[in-house]
């Protein structure tokens, strides 16, 4: 085996997820009510043994495609940003991760000129705080900052 | 003719200065709140009614009727400039929008298109709610959980026709997208499901950030790739003026039929209870799937972005009719508006229309009106729209970023929104990269809903007998129209399979 | 012009917050007087019920000048509600002396039911209306009034009762109980909202639809709707006089389920400032603007209980809601 074959992993985890959702949809919710028709359970748990045959097949169609599916760092980067603005708004708030963020990923990643970087910077902030927060009136978390202040 | 007299009334109360303030305003805040994701027209309405509490109650409906509808054109902005619908219905645009900016480097064909199509299709639903108002809400009416459930069931089945080249990861993502959907509270039934004890699980998967992170947040995790082409969508050698997105007049006879159809098609689907706009755009484009366009959907033709553009501005005007003749919000959107005629003192319901003439035809009139100055404010942004475009990537990628973020979090002022946008960002770009189809997901999202909540009312209503669903005229002229549209592909293969062999012998 | 305005105002609010936000360290003791921002969480959408009385109510403290300071209405709608209403349960420090809730009867009951949350969790400080039920017919239904239903649903003929969550499921399940009929007899539809079940009777779809007096009004004055019980105590005045009450109709005790609209606070909430608050709130229930722009416009019964009324109500409600659902 070489990378995680996604390709394969993708349809087993579809599958799981319809053996999950199908379970609990017929045992748990309940399928039919005589005199009332359908149960929660009903329709889901359907779509779930849809899904779960399907997977499979998809599954063994997997490896008749050719190629394998590549994944580059500067994606993965992407993501682990997101993850960051996430993590660091429980501390500094949301409206200042956003901008960290972008002061970090330019001078850092991308290693703009600050004249750049404070250009987006304003717009950014623009858009964030003068559209949705006065504008649209929405209150942004503030992480800790809420308790110093 | 006592309708077009009532209408020219109407328009002397429309036409005022200070309405036509108040609808341009409306306008421009519309299109703003559009193309924000995250902030649909939902909540822009929601958001701006208290402004309005001000104004008399006319000025105020034009003001708020503007801004909806020009919220519909606000939505394909994102769409087709960055691939990130501003709100559901734009999904749809997304489809051929984006391709046909990047792609075919015609941002402001695509555009404009996207702004005629829209008035053509808004026009069109405007003329019928003025001329049949209330006998077109009476029809939505004869729709109930039968007849809603066997449309719906079509609906589904014509997702079918958008899953691109692998049918069964297209039935798997459609699935996956349905089993989402049935996460969070059980309405018919008041039993929590599939929360797995979670208390946020127990209100469901947010639709609006499950969009933005799924669409726009993906596209994001992609565009990284392109980010030393300089340029963003390589839009160097385009011409970037209004004189450049003008649309030839091929392109036009390209875009009329699609539109026209779909304006009838999207007022229709308009009226009919809770079906909405997204519901709208997606059946505008799902009957172009059939039909012949000169370039294949989904590659950036003008055919899709009008048929879907038309049809849920249609639909947009078809949800007024029940709205004014019944005091029915076809929407959410409706609902919310509702709440602000009772806020100004008026009583929504069925005589609305006799006993406040002037504010009904006053806001009909102002449709037409809006209607227009849409489109003149929406043409002449393009220029500076297409300005994002020169934009260079690699400065886009925050930019976007943030923007999914806050937009996500305003949707419900919570980071569980947050948190939604970014796994479904991930899972949609672990999907796309191994060829499945996303857009099968969002809409089966949509509708599965829908068509389960009707189902079992349907159920109820029979004592869980299958009649109800072939006695009602109806409803069992849709069922034949299911049944044909699930069978024919089935017929096809096997007369193509009679010939091969036949051939092959 | 109008977007200048809002965002000069937010400004002078952003300058003030900052200002009050330093100002405010000095802890005073004494009868609480407010020095900040206040959050009022509605656990539903805007534009629905609960976010008109609450946006009522903000919006008369502020413009009867009650209160200097702003009040910052939130739609927390994530979880079906709960995810709010939670948040303000746990809400401690200074900030729960400036945390308002909205807290209806319809919001207690998918709260008891789901979650392990619980009214004590909260600081009841007002109840400011009551509501009650009605069941309309429409102008399709084939039963002359609701007797003739019962006897229908007895002979096995099914009937189809439509309408909202909460609370209407609760009276339509107390009314079952002391007909004495099953609920597959009589079957229940719930619909996303009043509007959407009125919809349905409008086009035929079900024979009854259960609403409060409000959402129902005119449809009734139009002729489309027509009362046929009363689900009170005694029957209503004006258009709806005509609906007797269960127990006019049969061998029936009255069923009166009472639908209330109240505020609450986190439990950690200081007595000093829940006293100002149930205080503030009884001073909004006699205003004018209440009284005719909201409780006459939506028929509702103008019924303010303080804190420790309230609070004790809500108490009993929750226990019998809870001992009739089978709820430990």
């Amino acid at each position: 085996m070489k990378k995680v074959r996604t390709k394969q992993v993708i349809p087993l985890f579809m599958a799981g997820f319809a053996v999950v959702f199908g379970w609990v949809g017929v045992f748990k919710l309940g399928f039919w009510n005589p005199d009332q028709g359908p149960a929660p359970g009903f329709f889901p748990s359907i779509m779930a043994v849809v899904m779960f045959l399907t997977s499979i097949l998809a599954f063994i169609q997997s490896f008749k495609e050719d190629g394998t599916v590549k994944y580059e760092k500067q994606e993965l980067l992407v993501i682990a940003s997101g993850a960051g603005i996430i993590l660091s708004t429980f501390i500094i708030g949301l409206v200042g991760s956003c901008f960290l963020y972008i002061i970090l990923w330019l001078k850092v990643f991308e290693k703009a000129s600050w004249k750049d970087t404070l250009i987006i910077l304003a717009v950014v902030a623009f858009i964030v705080i003068g559209v949705f927060g006065l504008w649209l009136g929405i209150q942004f978390p503030l992480g800790l900052m809420e308790y110093i202040l | 003719m006592q309708n077009l007299q009532l209408l020219l009334h109407g328009f002397q109360t429309a036409l005022t200065f200070q309405n036509v303030g108040a609808a341009l305003i409306g306008a421009v805040l519309g299109l703003i709140v559009g193309a924000m994701p995250g902030i649909g027209s939902l909540a822009g309405v929601a958001l701006l009614l208290p402004l309005t509490y001000k104004f008399n109650p006319t000025t105020a409906i034009i003001m708020l009727g503007a801004l909806y509808y020009s919220n519909m054109y606000g939505g394909s902005f994102s769409a087709i400039l960055l691939n990130i619908p501003g709100d559901s219905p734009a999904i749809m645009t997304a489809l051929d929008g984006y391709p046909m900016a990047s792609k075919k480097k015609r941002p402001g064909q695509a555009l404009l298109t996207a702004d005629l199509s829209s008035f053509i299709g808004g026009s069109i639903g405007i003329c019928i709610l003025t001329f049949t108002g209330p006998a077109l809400a009476n029809l939505g009416l004869k729709f109930g959980p039968s007849e809603m459930t066997a449309l719906l069931l079509i609906a589904m089945t014509s997702i079918s026709w958008l899953v691109g080249e692998n049918p069964t990861k297209g039935v798997v993502i459609t699935m996956f997208g349905i089993i989402l959907a049935s996460i969070g509270m059980d309405t018919l039934s008041g039993v929590p499901r599939y929360d797995f004890g979670n208390m946020y699980l127990l209100g469901g998967i947010p639709f609006t950030p499950y969009i933005i992170g799924a669409v726009g947040f993906s596209q994001v995790i992609k565009l990284i790739m392109e980010r030393d082409q300089g340029k963003g969508g390589a839009a160097t050698d385009m011409k970037l003026t209004i004189r450049g997105s003008m649309i030839t007049k091929h392109d036009f006879r390209r875009l009329l039929p699609p539109a026209l159809r779909s304006g009838f098609l999207g007022t229709f689907i308009g009226v009919l209870p809770g079906a909405g706009a997204t519901t709208g755009s997606f059946m505008g484009y799902a009957v172009q799937k059939k039909m012949k366009s000169e370039e294949e959907l989904g590659t950036g033709a003008i055919e899709g972005i009008a048929s879907c553009e038309a049809a849920n501005n249609a639909a947009a005007a078809g949800a007024f009719a029940p709205l004014l003749a019944l005091g029915i919000p076809g929407s959410g959107t409706g609902a919310v508006l509702l709440g602000g005629l009772m806020m100004w003192g008026l009583n929504p319901g069925p005589l609305l229309f006799t006993n406040e003439p002037d504010f009904t035809w006053g806001l009909i009139a102002s449709l037409f009106l809006s209607n227009i100055l849409t489109l003149a404010i929406a043409v002449c942004v393009i220029p500076f729209l297409l300005k994002i475009l020169s934009v260079p990537v690699k400065y886009m990628i925050p930019c976007i970023t943030v923007v999914c973020v806050v937009g996500s979090y305003s949707s419900s002022y919570s980071m569980y929104g947050v948190l939604i946008m970014f796994l479904s960002g991930i899972a949609g770009y672990l999907l796309d990269k191994n060829d499945y189809p996303t857009a099968p997901m969002l809409l089966s999202f949509v509708l599965a809903p829908l068509l389960e909540s009707n189902m079992r009312k349907a159920f109820i209503i029979s004592g869980g007998s299958l009649d109800i669903f072939f006695t009602r005229p109806i409803t069992c002229v849709l069922m034949v129209v299911f049944f044909g549209v699930v069978a024919t592909p089935v017929v096809k293969s096997m007369m193509k399979n009679k010939t091969a062999g036949k051939a092959s012998k | 012009m109008k977007s200048r305005k809002t965002f000069l105002a937010a400004g002078v609010i952003a300058v003030s917050l900052i200002i009050g936000g330093c100002n405010s360290k000095q802890a005073s003791s004494g009868p609480f007087v407010p020095k900040e921002n206040v959050s009022w969480v509605v656990t539903s959408k805007p534009g629905g019920g609960s976010d008109i009385y609450t946006r009522m109510i903000s919006d008369i403290m502020v413009s009867e000048k009650m209160l200097d300071q702003t009040i910052l209405v939130t739609n927390k709608t994530d979880g079906g509600g709960e995810i709010g209403r939670n948040e303000v349960a746990n809400t401690k420090g200074k900030k729960a002396d400036y945390t308002l809730l909205t807290f209806n009867s319809g919001d207690l009951m998918p709260m008891v039911q789901n979650t392990a949350n619980r009214s004590k969790n909260f600081r009841i400080l007002a109840i400011m209306a009551v509501d009650k039920q009605l069941i309309f017919k429409g102008e399709k239904t084939k039963y002359q009034d609701f007797s003739q239903a019962i006897e229908a649903a007895k002979n096995g003929k099914k009937v189809v009762i439509g309408g909202s969550k909460g609370d209407d499921i609760a009276t339509y399940e107390a009314m079952l109980a002391e007909i004495g009929l099953t609920q597959n007899q009589m079957s229940y539809i719930t619909y996303d909202s009043t509007g959407d079940a009125i919809t349905a009777i409008l086009g035929g779809h079900i024979e009854f639809v259960i609403s409060k007096p409000a959402a129902a009004s005119e449809y009734v004055e139009a002729g489309s709707l027509i009362p046929v019980l009363a689900l009170a105590e005694e029957r209503y005045t004006g258009n709806l006089a005509d609906a007797p009450t269960l127990s006019e109709i049969g061998d029936y005790k009255n069923v009166e389920i009472p639908v209330w609209r109240g505020v609450a606070a986190p439990a950690a909430m200081s007595d000093a400032a829940a006293a100002y608050w149930s205080d503030l709130l009884g001073k909004v229930a006699q205003t004018d603007k209440w009284n005719t722009d909201y409780l006459e416009k939506n028929k509702l019964v103008a019924d303010y209980k303080d804190m420790a009324e309230a609070g004790e109500y809500v108490t009993k409600y929750e226990a019998d809601f809870m001992a009739a659902n089978g709820i430990k």
